[in-house]
């Protein structure tokens, strides 16, 4: 599966498009990271476990998105847009989104 | 004897709400399908339409919609067990993909001739003033061009 | 502008959102939850258990010497009566068994029979089990020694150490939450209640032996149960959320521990 942020495949000609696939996760982050995050926070630096946490989740986002291109014939996600919202205290949603193809 | 009264009222809510929650989710999810599969020729993608593909047009249009969704006690009390634990909160991504799927109908529904929405964009925000740990609305926009060829 | 073709994508397009799982999980986090709870109320239980029994009777008196016990409002009646009760605890210290601490009796104002074991060496008999027991020495002196038992197992700062260790826990875990709050208060209540139970048959031991090496009887003790049960006729299932377990239970505990007394040959 190709993925690209442009409305194109580099060099593949697009044959044509299946409308929008999407996949999205909520997380809660657990409370004991939440307790080292926030005495991290005292000192200030990158909170590497919400960082390998957002990005797991990002990753099965992107996983269910592509999921659903596979189940319609698609070989590539062009236009790929992400969001990622806090939708709670202590969770936050990744979202991605694009245009499911078939390139050559 | 009086936390006794307190927890049993809070297991009834949990089960009224377990209830009514799914009984409303299992009508919305059958309403999105249905309304899916009518708008299945009017394709909305986050497309970005180049200079110089202009196909005639007949018109052209801005179209939106959205809405805001909420969460009944049984999953707010769900996600409290679940922030201890942490990992996947099912009960909340029912909620948004619901609400996800409602505004893209909603935007199609203005203009439903049209051919295709490009450069649709998606944004999820949190409406209510959050005092509390749980999440009780959150408002989903999706926008887009709708473009209509001449024939 | 590519070429469009619908495509459905079947059981994918709701790969985002699993459906008709949160019973299931409601259970599984359920028990989770509860082990967790579990396990943290025990390691709590231990670390201050841990602590309070170490801790000398001098640390105790200096700690809670703030503490400060009302003095009985009123009359001359409950000054009699308060003098009564000091003469009790006095003759019951005499055998020096009891925790070293510097007791200090005060009455409070309730009409339901009751008395409790305050940190520091307080101890507050109710008006109403004042007045259940009028003319009764030995029911009063037992009511002092079970008190006294407390203070000797420390179960006065036992269950006050369980408290506020888990409220701190509590607090670390929800924050300031809402959800769980109601649920997880009433079971730490709960266990609360279900651990004091066995404290209470100790303390009744313990308050049943000064009695007899003070007085040189036991007869009498039990009439404080027979007492309350008369007055509160509590029902049968309100026994599990009851501080002090059935009266039934205690009498026949106690009529089983006096005769193992009797049996003994006096020791001093």
């Amino acid at each position: 599966m190709i993925l690209t942020t442009v409305n194109f495949v580099p060099g593949r000609k697009i044959l044509e498009h299946y409308g929008l696939v999407s996949g999205s996760t909520v997380r809660a982050k657990h409370f004991g990271k939440d307790f080292m995050a926030g005495l991290k926070n005292i000192v200030g630096g990158e909170l590497k476990g919400y960082t390998e946490l957002l990005n797991e989740s990002r990753n099965e986002a992107i996983n269910r998105m592509v999921t659903q291109a596979q189940s319609m014939g698609a070989n590539a996600v062009i236009n790929i847009r992400f969001s990622t919202s806090s939708v709670a205290q202590g969770a936050a949603e990744l979202y991605a989104y694009g245009t499911a193809v078939r390139v050559e | 004897m009086e936390g006794l009264i307190q927890i049993g009222g809070a297991v009834a809510l949990l089960v009224l709400a377990m209830f009514t929650g799914s009984i409303i989710e299992r009508r919305h999810y059958a309403s999105i399908r249905a309304r899916e599969a009518q708008f299945q020729n009017l394709p909305a993608i986050p497309y970005e339409l180049p200079a110089g593909d202009e196909q005639p047009l007949a018109e052209v249009r801005m179209v939106m919609g959205s809405t805001v969704v909420s969460i009944d006690y049984f999953k707010q009390f769900l996600f409290g067990l679940r922030t201890l634990v942490g990992g996947r909160v099912s009960a909340f991504e029912s909620v948004l993909d619901r609400g996800r799927r409602e505004a893209v109908l909603r935007m199609k529904e203005q203009f439903p001739d049209a051919d295709i929405i490009v450069n649709m964009r998606l944004e999820t925000s949190t409406v209510s003033a959050s005092t509390q740990k749980a999440l009780n609305s959150v408002e989903v926009l999706a926008y887009g061009t709708a473009l209509k060829y001449r024939k | 502008m590519i070429p469009y073709k619908p495509k459905d994508m079947g059981e994918a397009s709701e790969s985002s959102a699993a459906q008709g799982t949160s019973a299931r999980e409601f259970f599984k986090l359920v028990i989770f939850v509860a082990c967790l709870a579990a396990g943290l109320y025990f390691a709590v239980g231990f670390a201050v258990d841990a602590v309070v029994l170490r801790l000398p009777a001098d640390t105790e008196q200096k700690l809670f010497s703030s503490m400060d016990y009302d003095e009985p409002e009123g009359g001359a009646k409950d000054k009699k009566l308060l003098a009564e009760l000091d003469a009790i605890l006095e003759k019951l210290l005499a055998s020096k068994q009891a925790h070293p601490l510097d007791y200090k009796l005060f009455l409070i104002d309730e009409p339901r029979p009751n008395a409790v074991a305050a940190p520091g060496g307080g101890i507050g008999v109710t008006r109403g089990l004042l007045k259940a027991l009028s003319n009764d020495e030995i029911a009063r002196a037992f009511v002092i020694g079970h008190e006294l038992g407390h203070f000797k197992h420390r179960d006065h700062l036992r269950g006050m150490g369980r408290a506020v260790g888990l409220q701190i826990c509590y607090a670390l875990i929800f924050g300031q939450a809402d959800t769980g709050g109601i649920v997880g208060t009433g079971a730490f209540e709960l266990a609360g209640k279900n651990y004091s139970r066995s404290q209470e048959m100790k303390a009744d031991a313990f308050g049943l032996m000064l009695v007899y090496q003070t007085y040189g009887q036991t007869k009498g003790a039990d009439r404080l149960f027979r007492l309350l049960e008369k007055q509160r006729g509590m029902p049968g299932w309100a026994y599990m959320f009851s501080t002090h377990p059935a009266h039934e239970k205690r009498i026949l505990a106690l009529k089983k521990y006096a005769e193992e007394l009797e049996k003994q040959p006096e020791q001093k």
